[in-house]
């Protein structure tokens, strides 16, 4: 049964049957239906317990969050499930651990050698540890697609299982190939690297036995993207040609005697040849004016590129069968959703960790330990006991704001974010979903322990 | 089971998913005899769940309505809107929300591969990187090493001296000294790169050797010396450091290391490791092996020169003595091995002067300017 072209009003919707007189599914709404209060309690009690266990706690606190947001939707009266377990994820991250450890050596090793052998005498003497990180750039465009993997692979809906094709390889080099692409277009076919990873994705993303597919086209993304690039392109094109055409390259000499700090110079030089001053200071003040007017704009337009974006290729993810998601959120609800929980969440984080700081101060107070020590405090200058009783205000004070900082996000970031989402979606032709057949279970021994070991954000769900 | 006998008769609707397609199925619901009864619409039975083992998987809905599976491992789903029988089920059955057991396979698993990661880890960190970097540390050309060497002195300087500029002591008398003594030892002691003998302003007693035949004494090292032949025995020492190459292998060591430790800790912009391991490096410096050799090859050049090498063993005496009080500022590479009196007597056994004359390092003009190169 196909409800798209008919009228609103004609369609014979399935929530008005009742059987036997009770209330029976609104088969077409997607639903958030999470309570704060709990979501807040969960995220805080696993953030702490996060902290005591030296973030091995990570693994449970992801699983407890990720099972609470996804029984928190529902669509068409039936939750998501997430069957992910944390044992797993430490597994995963061990595996992870193991073979990065191998890897890292060997590249940050040759990697030092190649840089002590061909040293020129670039500044990057101590750098080169820095420089670890290198080797495991490209990597996390492989690990972040296998994490997804593992997230579809452990999502259900209906019992039916969603997962993702294998294909974590050809992101990675698509992922790199197209982010080359973007820089050395400065940023102009950004879009399209957008366009073409989340197709990748997306095309190999599964609810059962049914295929999703991303439909939308470039031009729309290119438009919402111009309102960012255009006018930095042109401002950073008028800046580069009015340096080349008004700089007075034999100025420089000139430049160079004034450092002698001949002043009787310098004033005569001002006055002959600056005819008019005024305009010199007009021009700085227009022109930081100018650039304070980008700034704003460029972060306004920013804002409104990712959202724009979010909203069009999501809609445009269709499943087999024809259905889809309406995203329609709007840019001014985000943003004060954001605004809003920004105040509340800085508002909360300081009274607490000022109440906590000022009670780890007291029992230094107690201890007699004269709070000066702090500064020696990685000077190398401290002996073994002090070093160790100067880590007490943050030990009391620091880790559970940090804890206290991370359960307000999930409050008062995402449970807002995600109910708004779902308010505004609209779902269409969901009973074409019915087709989908069961999909066989995928392992994914290591459970997104890559994208863990490669940094993952500690205390969130997604 | 009174509460069970209580919802006898007690039916309604759900929608039933047989776990393999998505299409939902409309069913009647009731209680059988320790189950939970599945009927379609035309009364015949679909499933029997045993009460014991459903389970309810939509924890964090606010909606009343429930949604259940017959056990963990099972396909199929049955949600229930109604909210009398959504209340008969949640006071019937009592484990509705038990967590999935954790098998003993799975412990097994986890504490397999905990000590396989800890192993590797341990593996890595000091067995194989330390025998790469000492292959990679013959293998790296010396004017690479040297322009390598000279940054790295700077960016230690820096972080001994945090939030002044740090300070290479140098007068003309003192540099003439420091360059006599120098000499004398690194003729004899054949180094593969010409040495950068330099002080540091720093109170600190210490002297450290970095890649690139850079030598760094501190002026704390030089006014703790008695004598002329104490700081050339440090010299010397440091010297053996350099021939061994083993600035170059600790750095490379260290880069080793850096990045593992980076991804236990999870900070990889490298800065606290840097700080870190820099911190290390200068408090104990070598391993034990290291500073046995460099002992062993100063005690040596010092016999080559015909110098005693009784002024070594006076000065490791000192600081055992300085250590002792526990003074923070006397922290140092040379200070924090434990094993002090063992070095001296070692030094003392290896003397070939004896009590017999020698001609010394310096003349006394010499060694006080030495004494005060940090005094313009």
């Amino acid at each position: 049964m196909s409800t798209i072209d008919y009228p609103e009003q004609q369609v014979w919707k399935p929530k008005n049957r009742t059987y036997l007189g009770t209330k029976t599914a609104e088969p077409d709404r997607l639903e958030y239906t999470g309570g704060r209060g709990e979501l807040f309690w969960l995220a805080l009690s696993r953030m702490l317990m996060t902290i005591l266990t030296l973030g091995i706690g990570r693994f449970w606190m992801t699983t407890r969050l990720r099972r609470f947001y996804w029984s928190s939707i529902s669509i068409g009266g039936e939750p998501l499930e997430y069957t992910g377990r944390a044992g797993e994820k430490l597994i995963g991250f061990l595996i992870a651990v193991v073979i990065l450890a191998v890897y890292l050596v060997f590249t940050s090793l040759l990697l030092t050698f190649a840089g002590f052998a061909v040293y020129d005498g670039d500044p990057i003497a101590l750098s080169f540890l820095q420089l670890s990180i290198l080797p495991l750039f490209p990597l996390g465009f492989w690990a972040q697609y296998r994490a997804r993997r593992y997230i579809l692979a452990r999502t259900r809906w209906r019992g039916i299982r969603f997962g993702l094709a294998p294909g974590a390889w050809g992101y990675m080099w698509r992922a790199l190939g197209w982010g080359f692409l973007t820089l050395v277009t400065a940023g102009l076919l950004y879009p399209l690297m957008q366009l073409k990873l989340s197709r990748y994705l997306t095309d190999r993303s599964h609810y059962g036995s049914l295929r999703f597919t991303q439909e939308g086209r470039l031009r729309p993304l290119m438009i919402s993207w111009m309102w960012v690039w255009m006018p930095v392109a042109v401002v950073a094109a008028v800046g580069l040609f009015g340096a080349f055409q008004y700089f007075d390259f034999s100025t420089i000499g000139d430049l160079e005697a004034l450092g002698d700090g001949d002043g009787k110079r310098l004033n005569e030089r001002d006055e002959s040849t600056d005819p008019n001053p005024f305009s010199l200071a007009a021009g700085a003040i227009g022109g930081g004016a100018m650039i304070v007017a980008l700034f704003a704009w460029v972060t306004f337009a920013l804002i409104h590129h990712r959202i724009f974006s979010f909203r069009y290729l999501n809609s445009n993810k269709v499943l087999e069968g024809g259905t889809r998601f309406d995203f329609r959120i709007g840019m001014g609800s985000i943003i004060g959703i954001y605004i809003v929980g920004s105040i509340v969440i800085w508002l909360l984080v300081g009274i607490i960790a000022g109440l906590l700081i000022g009670l780890s101060f007291g029992i230094m107070a107690a201890l007699g330990i004269d709070p000066r020590v702090l500064r020696e405090f990685g000077s190398g200058e401290l002996t073994g006991l002090s070093e160790l009783l100067s880590v007490i205000p943050v030990i009391v004070g620091y880790l559970p704001g940090i804890a206290a900082y991370i359960a307000l996000r999930h409050a008062f970031f995402t449970h807002p974010l995600l109910k708004e989402v779902a308010a505004t979606v609209t779902v269409n032709d969901l009973s074409a979903a019915n087709e989908a057949a069961q999909r066989a279970h995928d392992e994914q021994a290591e459970a997104g322990g890559f994208a863990d070991a490669l940094g993952a954000d500690i205390g969130g769900a997604f | 089971m009174t509460a069970l006998a209580q919802y006898e008769r007690l039916e309604s609707t759900g929608r039933y998913f047989d776990g393999q397609t998505a299409r939902p199925r409309d069913v009647v619901v009731k209680f059988g005899d320790a189950s939970l009864i599945i009927l379609d619409m035309g009364d015949m039975p679909i499933a029997h769940w045993s009460l014991a083992g459903v389970r309810d998987i939509g924890d964090g809905r606010e909606d009343g309505s429930l949604t259940l599976t017959p056990d963990y491992d099972a396909d199929e789903r049955l949600t229930i809107d109604d909210p009398t029988m959504v209340q008969a089920i949640r006071t019937v059955c009592k484990d509705l929300r038990q967590r999935r057991p954790t098998t003993p396979k799975r412990w097994r698993k986890v504490a397999l591969w905990t000590v396989a990661a800890l192993g590797s880890v341990y593996m890595i960190m000091f067995h194989i990187v330390p025998a790469l970097s000492d292959q990679l540390a013959t293998l790296i050309p010396p004017e690479a090493e040297a322009a390598m060497g000279e940054k790295m002195v700077d960016q230690f300087a820096d972080l001994l001296t945090p939030g002044d500029e740090p300070r290479f002591c140098s007068t003309p008398k003192g540099d003439k000294a420091l360059a006599a003594m120098t000499a004398r030892l690194e003729g004899t002691a054949n180094v593969y790169l010409p040495l950068t003998v330099r002080v540091l302003d720093h109170e600190m007693v210490n002297a450290f050797a970095l890649p690139g035949g850079q030598i760094v004494l501190f002026r704390g090292l030089i006014r703790t010396a008695d004598a002329p032949e104490e700081v050339a025995a440090v010299l010397a020492h440091e010297i053996g450091h350099v021939v061994a190459r083993d600035p170059t292998r600790l750095t490379l060591r260290s880069a080793g290391t850096a990045g593992i430790l980076g991804l236990l800790l999870g900070d990889f912009t490298g800065a606290t490791v840097t700080v870190a391991l820099s911190e290390a490096l200068l408090r104990s410096g070598y391993q034990r092996e290291a500073e046995t050799s460099a002992d062993h090859f100063a005690t040596a050049l010092l016999a080559a020169e015909g110098l005693p090498s009784e002024p070594m063993a006076a000065f490791f005496l000192k600081l055992k003595e300085m250590t002792g009080d526990s003074d923070p500022g006397l922290l140092s590479h040379l200070s924090t091995h434990p094993d002090l009196q063992g070095r001296a007597d070692k030094a003392r056994e290896a003397d070939t002067v004896g009590g017999s004359a020698f001609k010394p390092v310096l003349d006394d003009q010499e060694w006080v300017a030495l004494r005060n190169i940090c005094q313009e």
